[in-house]
Parts: C-alpha cells; structure tokens; sequence
C-alpha cells in the first residue's frame, strides 16, 4: 500500500526516539508508505543520524531563523513557506505525536486527508477525533495510572498489528565499560551527586578492571564537578572519565553501543541506550512513570520508590525529595554489578538473596515484551500493589475496546490488604455505572423529543442540563475513587469530540459513548469482585451490575 | 513595534473575533502558531 504520512514531534529528544521506534515498527509493517516528520532544529539536529534511518524526509523548524528579520510579520511569511513546502506533498495523513499549543496549531494548517492525534478547527478548539489519541490525551496527560508504554501508545494510533523490536547483531562484542547518565532535567527526578558518588565507588571497588563513562551536556558540567572532585573518587580517578559537554549525542550513542551497562535517570540517553540494545538500569524519580517511560527494550532493570506520593506533578512543590532516599545506592550497585557480570537482567534469584531491607520502600521492575507491547514485571515481591492491579485491568479492557485484541491470563495474586482496598472500590463502579445509565437515558430522551414534530425545546434543554449534571457526578467520583480516573477521563474526551452536526447526530453519538463506558464499568467491577475474592468474601449486598 | 507589542495587538485582533463566535482564516491561525512557538522557545 502506497502513501504519505506526516508526523509532528515539536517537544524534546526523549520523545522524538520513542516517536522513531514506533513509526519504525509501522515502516516494517507498511514499507511503501512515505513517512516525513517535522521537528524543532535545537531537540532534532543531535539525533539525526537516527532519525534520518527511519524517516525518509525531516523538515526542520527553528524558531530563532523564523524571527531571523526581527519582525513578526516577516517570521509569519517565514512559516509560510514552511507550511507551503509541507503541503506540496499533499499527505494522506497526519500525526501529531506532541501535545502542546504549536503543534496543534500546525497541525490544522497541514492539509492532510485525515488527521490522527491533537489539532485545532478554525475556533481554536482541541480536537482529538482517534481513539488511541483520545487516551494518549485523557489518560497520559491527566494522571499517573496508564498501563501502557508511549511507544505502544504511538504504535497502536498508527495502528501496527505485531512487534518488530530491535534485534542485538549477531557478534554483539562488548567492551568492559559502563556509561553513566546521572542527570536529568528537573532536581525532582535527579538522584543527586553525593548517591552517585556512593555508588560509582562501590562499582569500582566491585569491578576494578571497568571503566566508568559519564555523559551529559554542557549544562551538566557543574553537577559532574561535583561526583568526578569528590575525595572519595579520587583514587579511582583513572577509572571514571567524564564526556560531559565534550561529547555530543552521536559520540554518547557510539559508548553504549560498545558498554555492556548502562545507568541513569529517565532520560534521553536511557532511550538512546534501548536504541543500542545496551542492558540499562534505570532510576525513576519525582515526576517519572516508569511503566509509560521505560525505554523500549526488553534488557531495562527500572527502579521506582514505592512512596505513596511517588510519581509527583510537575506543579508539586518538594524540597525533602522523600523518593530519592527510597532508592539505597548499595542495591543498585547489587544489581548493577549482577547484570554486568552476567550479561542478564534476570534477577529475581539474586533479588532473594539480597537484604529485604533495601526493598522496603523500592520497587524493581524487569521489562519484557508480549505480542502486544513492552510491559514491566515488579520482581521483589509476588504480590501486586492496587495501582498495578488497575494497570492490569485497564491493559485488558482497553486492548480489548479499541484494538480488539483478546489478552488471556490469570487474575493478579493480593494480598488481603490489597484485596479490602480493591473491595472499596466496588462502590465507586457501582455508582459510575449508574452514572453512565443515566447518560444513556437522557440521551435516549433528547433523540426521542428532537425527532418529535413540534419538539419541546424546554423539555430537551432540562435533559441537556442532566447530562451536564452526570459529567460533574462523575467528576465527583473520580476524587473519591482516583483510580477509576482511567475510564471516567477516556469518556469525557470521547464525548467531548464525539462526532455530529446537530443535535439529534451528537445525541446518538453521545449514547454510544455511554453505552460502551456502561459495558467498560461493568468489566471493571467484575474484574475487581473475582480479585477481592480471592482474599476476602464479597457480600452479596452488593448491587448487581 | 517590537515583536511582544506586535503579538499582542494580533492577539487582541484574534481574541475579538473569537468572542464574537466567528471562525479564523489561515493567516490569523499562522499568528496563533507562530506566537505558540515564541512562547513555547521561552
């Protein structure tokens, strides 16, 4: 099958590869269909030689040449000839992987036949008309609790059907050396210097024969001051060697495509290192959700605090940075020193002969693929968390509701803990489904009083303000039951862009909606009752739903 | 006129139009663009 696709992916480095592993996979899947992307010069220019392997056009868009003349007129006359040149390829369709203001701006003005992902109509409203966006926007902007990796979640808006990971070459030689990545781009998510000075020493008094690459940008310089000068490195200062502003992302991908390990935050080199196959141990801190950001790679050890503020908002204040003591440098080191020796990130044996002291407060996840995407796997304990618990839930119903796909497998194994928390939120779907029943009636009201001869407008305006009322109820509820958001929010975004040009089209629109959120719930709470069975009896003075 | 000055009367000129409930032509959406771009490279 022959076409264009253009792809916009205007925010940073981090998101720019996963957007190329994704349109990778759909390139393998559809090799004859053209795929371009449009990106910001200062966050594309380092990675082209990556970008440029999948990718057969990149347009470049840099603000500063824009305003080159000094004037914002002559910048607009600047972007129109972008924008020109874009359309002369008259593109099939076009993707907006970004979910900022200019991109959705571009990508109304791109004259595509279809249009996947954010963009604007001519009142400036958002519109997000696929599915897959819809829970990129609902679910991946507004909470912490999405299943899914945002690879998949590109992969599945392209819609690829199968895996085409990457695959090590067959002599895959490495060298006896460890790229280290200790820093990122908020103080939130960063360990900070005196831990990875801690375990930098360990390592090299573990692995003496190792050498030790940091790599970072210019901006890092101050920070690698501080682990490369501290005292206790400085007998081993022969074995750690600081890149940091001196090599650009080309040289820091050639590194880990000779380590055999990887550490750091969550963060552009992660990526870069999932890109070379390089077994990478990852810190997931502050803001970070390990099971949407690890990078894409079945050989990732993620290691994420278990305390009950983590993962934080950007907007959250917080000075004590609780988390970062929850990740002790002696088991990183632990681990670290296993998977380099080893070459494997099976741990879970080692885990055991580990003190249980340094999981207290630390989740360690393995990443694995199934057939339908990248997934985590917690392997310090047997027993999932409640939050986990939903991901596998919303995992199953929304593979099954928008890709069809039928995922078999047995229930989570709780703890009765778990189990009474889960139990309490038997309540909150027995309202939502109510809820949702509701939407279904009134909508079924308005369709039957519009198509009347001499419609009562009165009438169907108090059947309109219900509606209203069921969005705020449902509102309502996700506060008392956050981690019902996934659903509440998908719907909300579904309704909002629901197709039709009158009322009586959004009415009927609006009551698919509703009837599939009603079905959603209704999985849900059964899901819920079979796992709190498992560990607690459920009265039968439950509502039936 | 500088540029914020020449972004500010153009979105004033935008923010009418959009208050009386009329649609945007292309040139009013590139300023829109444009100044989404400027914003977002502060």
């Amino acid at each position: 099958m022959k076409g264009s696709i253009l792809f916009i992916q205007l925010t940073r480095i981090g998101d720019l590869i996963q957007s190329a592993q994704a349109v990778r996979q759909f390139k393998t899947e559809n090799p004859d269909i053209s795929c371009h992307i449009l990106v910001r010069t200062k966050f594309a220019k380092g990675i082209e030689f990556l970008l440029e392997s999948v990718f057969d056009k990149i347009y470049y868009v840099d603000t500063k040449e824009l305003l080159r003349n000094g004037s914002f007129s002559n910048g607009i006359e600047n972007l129109k000839e972008i924008l020109t040149e874009l359309n002369t390829n008259n593109y099939d369709v076009s993707v907006n992987y970004s979910y900022n203001k200019s991109s959705s701006y571009f990508h109304s003005l791109i004259e595509s036949k279809q249009k996947i992902g954010l963009h604007r109509n001519f009142k400036t409203e958002m519109t997000v008309t696929d599915p897959w966006s819809q829970f990129v926007f609902s679910n991946v902007m507004r909470g912490p609790n999405s299943p899914f990796n945002i690879v998949d979640l590109f992969r599945y808006t392209l819609g690829v059907k199968d895996m085409h990971v990457l695959q090590p070459p067959q002599d895959d030689k490495r060298e006896e050396t460890i790229v280290l990545h200790p820093f990122a781009s908020s103080k939130k998510k960063r360990w900070g210097a005196t831990r990875w000075v801690e375990l930098i020493y360990k390592l090299t008094r573990e692995l003496p024969e190792t050498t030790f690459h940091i790599v970072g940008g210019p901006q890092d310089t101050t920070e690698v001051g501080k682990i490369i000068n501290s005292p206790a490195l400085e007998k081993v200062k022969n074995q750690v060697i600081s890149h940091v502003g001196t090599a650009n992302i080309a040289d820091t991908f050639r590194l880990l495509q000779r380590a055999k390990l990887f550490i750091g935050h969550d963060s552009m080199v992660s990526h870069l290192a999932a890109e070379t196959i390089t077994p990478s141990i990852v810190l997931s801190l502050g803001t970070v959700r390990p099971h949407e950001t690890t990078p894409y790679s079945d050989r990732v050890i993620n290691l994420a605090p278990k305390n009950k503020c983590f993962p934080c908002e950007i907007k959250t204040d917080c000075e004590l940075l609780p988390c970062h003591t929850s990740i002790n440098h002696q088991a990183v080191a632990g681990i670290a020193s296993h998977v380099y020796k080893t070459g494997s990130t099976e741990i879970k044996s080692l885990l055991k002969e580990m003190t249980p002291f340094y999981f207290n407060q630390l989740k360690v996840y393995k990443s694995f693929y199934t057939d339908q995407g990248l997934r985590l796997e917690e392997q310090t304990g047997d027993f999932k968390a409640i939050n986990d618990v939903f991901k596998t839930y919303y995992d199953i119903i929304f593979q099954y509701y928008l890709r069809g796909v039928d995922i078999q497998g047995e229930l989570p194994e709780i703890t009765k803990d778990t189990a009474s928390h889960l139990y309490r939120y038997l309540e909150g779907t027995n309202y939502l489904y109510e809820l949702f029943n509701f939407g279904i009636k009134y909508c079924n009201q308005i369709i039957k009083k519009s198509e009347e001869k001499n419609p009562n407008f009165e009438a169907i305006q108090k059947d309109i303000a219900k509606l209203g009322e069921i969005d705020s109820l449902c509102q309502v509820t996700k506060q008392t039951y956050p981690l019902l958001a996934n659903i509440v929010d998908f719907f909300h975004v579904n309704k909002a862009n629901s197709p039709g040009n009158n009322l009586i089209e959004i009415a009927k629109s609006n009551l698919l909606c509703y009837y599939d959120a009603s079905n959603l719930i209704a999985v849900l709470s059964d899901f819920i009752k079979k796992s709190a069975e498992q560990q607690i009896n459920v009265t039968e003075s439950i509502k039936e739903v | 006129m500088s540029i914020q000055q020449e972004i500010h009367k153009a979105m004033k000129d935008i923010q009418a139009k959009l208050n009386e409930k009329q649609e945007l032509d292309h040139a009013e959406v590139e300023k829109l663009l444009l100044a989404a771009l400027i914003e977002e490279e502060a």
